[in-house]
């Protein structure tokens, strides 16, 4: 298979603005599960969206390919794709089950979730999936379609691609399973693969193998990738760019390095000091978790989501929610300690009247 | 240290039969397996899917009967106890003493129990306690594990998976242990329950004096909690060692593989993977002959295709290692350049 034109690393391929999520239920009030989501998409790059379970990251995933459930919607905001670099399509403004749709999803845009078993067929071979999933898109023969899925399940390396064609998911193994998904994924060469905890399920030798695999086809197709998982490990070994989310909202975004390095949004240094380090005896620190759980969305405060845990929330953050505040280059954070002058002093924190660290604000 | 558990030669083998009049398979779970679990300390047990930690655990409380060997329990020095030759109404009294923790809360706890008597049923087995001393003790021990007073009278599915891990948690505690064995206690949780959990499992040891048999797939919590360290592979111990001269210098290949593809939450750390291990872990049913790792090993020779290697101690330390070529390999550990240095945050 030849691999797509070089494209330009710098090129928006998708842009969210400001979408929210509404599910909505016959007797009760409507549920805001994701609001103000912002996030740009750039070929041959990775965004990983990161948060703990309720946080809205599938949802968020779900949406940019019209998957939601009946009883949610996208309320207002805008999903701008640009596959061909023309005059961008508002995935938004589509009805889910348009012609418009259905030529996006799964052929531009692509979807590989945590457990194969459950969203391949189990009755069907993967060979006979595959091939269904290219003559569905592409026109072309059976045979010919065939010869595509071999090449892909070679591609995707697993061995002896034309035999293991033929082979049901429940005969492979996890791994192989994860692969043949993939495989399908990138049956259409995808402008966009979303990857919902693709590894989650797999052991960590078996999970390091489909990290590198998913790295490789994205430096061949230069396909970008949205990667979504709860796993700062992961997070640290495959983004270019990471998005924090709590209860529906980012918190913080910019690129890998930055937002490891100096973390600005109280949430993304709680999660950090959540996770034991890599590092010997003498160095040990005591894990300092964020106290309570996570509030439901229905009684989510109306500032910033995080007040009710966070251990430096002052006046302003039970009402009113925080803006996008910079924090140096494409790297933001939503928080009033970012903003106010009389907020309290946070260590490694960028607040105004106090001196930055060098290179830190751009 | 005390020995309070003695592993010695246990082996667990599981019969399989393919249809009604298919050929009977026996799948070798465990084999040969010796370890020793020190009073006071915390031991983990890794190993990726199969590799048969879990069967492990089980077989050392004899909720499965291991197919050989002895496990030896030591309540107090001079007084030992064959636990694996015990009759089940004998087993009962040790039963206080080993406790089980799991991975999955929901699971382990019935729902239509409400949590006092979730946390009571233990003790009313064991006719330990009854009356006010009963609520006394059910109270307070919901107390130590964080549960308020005011929940006791909900169903396990009205509280969330990290207070039901807790409730878990007390029930294994209720009875006064001395050993707690945790298997893949923390897995199912998110990060920031899980370090609640984490810190919660530390302060008890300290509280309690107990010792922990902490099975896991996670490197990262292993190296934060344990004393020591068993990897197992494919039914076998591979290694086992105290965890910073494991996380530092691994001796064999298979504890090298898992340190490596362990993600590290830390961009800069990237770059030190160089390539994922090729192959998958094999099926139990047809182990390889000789060394049951040499098919994924990179360093494998012929002798490792036809001889197995023992368990054995390295340079006279700690360090066990069932390698042929253990002293001689220069593995790569998980640590970043002594001193630690580049933390952020």
């Amino acid at each position: 298979m030849t691999p797509l034109t070089p494209m330009d690393a710098n090129e928006t391929l998708l842009r969210m603005e400001n979408v929210n999520i509404v599910f909505s239920s016959p007797d009760e009030a409507d549920i805001e599960a994701v609001r103000q989501v912002d996030f740009t998409l750039t070929r041959g790059k990775t965004l990983a969206l990161v948060g703990e379970s309720g946080c809205g990251k599938s949802v968020t995933a779900r949406a940019i390919l019209r998957l939601l459930d009946k009883n949610a919607r996208i309320d207002h905001g805008r999903i701008l794709f640009s596959a061909d670099g023309g005059e961008p399509t508002d995935i938004a403004a589509l009805g889910s089950d348009s012609k418009a749709m259905r030529s996006i999803r799964g052929n531009r845009i692509s979807m590989i979730f945590q457990e194969p078993m459950s969203s391949l067929s189990p009755v069907h071979t993967i060979g006979d999936q595959i091939d269904e999933m290219i003559m569905l898109h592409d026109d072309v023969e059976q045979k010919s379609a065939r010869e595509r899925t071999v090449e892909l399940l070679d591609q995707v390396g697993i061995p002896g691609p034309r035999q293991r064609a033929d082979s049901y998911p429940f005969q492979l193994s996890g791994g192989l399973r994860q692969r043949a998904m993939i495989a399908m994924a990138l049956a259409c060469k995808p402008d966009l693969l979303i990857a919902d905890e693709p590894t989650t399920a797999l052991d960590v030798t078996t999970q390091a193998q489909i990290l590198d695999l998913l790295r490789a086809l994205q430096a061949e197709y230069g396909m970008a990738m949205l990667f979504i998982t709860h796993d700062l490990g992961v997070v640290a070994e495959i983004a270019d760019e990471v998005a924090v989310m709590y209860l529906g909202d980012v918190v913080e975004q910019g690129n890998v390095f930055d937002v490891f390095r100096a973390p600005q949004h109280p949430y993304t240094r709680a999660l950090m000091s959540s996770i034991p380090r890599m590092t010997r005896r003498a160095q040990r620190e005591r894990l300092n978790p964020i106290q309570g759980n996570v509030p439901s969305p229905r009684n989510r405060p109306e500032g910033c989501a995080f007040t009710t845990r966070c251990p430096h929330a002052f006046a302003p953050c039970s009402s009113v929610h925080p803006g996008r505040t910079p924090a140096g280059e494409g790297h933001w954070a939503r928080c009033h300690l970012l903003t106010h002058e009389d907020a309290p002093r946070v260590e490694g924190i960028l607040q105004p009247g106090v001196p930055a660290i060098e290179g830190d604000r751009a | 240290m005390t020995t309070l558990l003695k592993v010695e030669d246990l082996s667990k083998t599981f019969t399989l039969r393919s249809g009604l009049f298919g050929e009977i398979m026996s799948l070798e779970a465990l084999s040969d397996i010796n370890l020793t679990v020190k009073a006071g300390e915390t031991l983990a047990i890794v190993g990726e899917s199969g590799c048969g930690k879990t069967t492990l655990g089980r077989c050392i409380v004899r909720a499965l009967e291991p197919t050989e060997g002895r496990v030896t329990y030591t309540p107090e020095p001079g007084r030992d106890v064959e636990l694996s030759a015990l009759k089940k109404r004998e087993l009962k009294p040790w039963r206080r003493d080993i406790r089980m923790i799991f991975q999955d809360p929901m699971s382990s706890l019935n729902p239509y129990m409400r949590v006092f008597d979730l946390v009571a049923e233990p003790l009313r087995i064991h006719k330990a306690a009854r009356g006010a001393e009963l609520e006394r003790r059910v109270v307070s021990t919901l107390e130590k594990v964080g549960i308020p007073r005011d929940a006791l009278q909900r169903f396990p599915h009205a509280f969330s998976g990290g207070q039901r891990q807790r409730i878990g948690i007390a029930r294994a505690l209720v009875l006064d242990p001395k050993l707690v064995i945790a298997d893949e206690a923390v897995s199912a949780l998110d990060v920031s329950i899980q370090a609640q959990i984490l810190n919660l499992l530390e302060d008890l040891k300290a509280d309690f004096g107990l010792t922990y048999i902490f099975i896991s797939h996670d490197l990262g919590v292993v190296n934060y909690l344990a004393d020591r360290v068993v990897v197992m592979y494919l039914g076998h111990i591979v290694e086992t060692a105290p965890t910073e001269a494991l996380f530092e210098r691994p001796r064999h290949p298979y504890t090298e593989v898992l340190l490596e593809a362990l993600p590290i939450a830390d961009p800069t750390r990237r770059s030190r993977r160089h390539e994922a291990v090729k192959g998958e872990i094999p099926f139990l049913g047809n182990r390889p002959k000789g060394c049951p790792f040499h098919t994924r090993c990179k360093f494998a020779e012929d002798r490792c295709r036809t001889e197995k290697p023992a368990l054995r101690p390295i340079n006279g330390g700690e360090t066990h290692a069932a390698c042929h070529f253990a002293e001689t390999l220069d593995l790569k550990g998980a640590y970043g350049p002594a001193p630690a240095t580049g933390t952020y945050a």
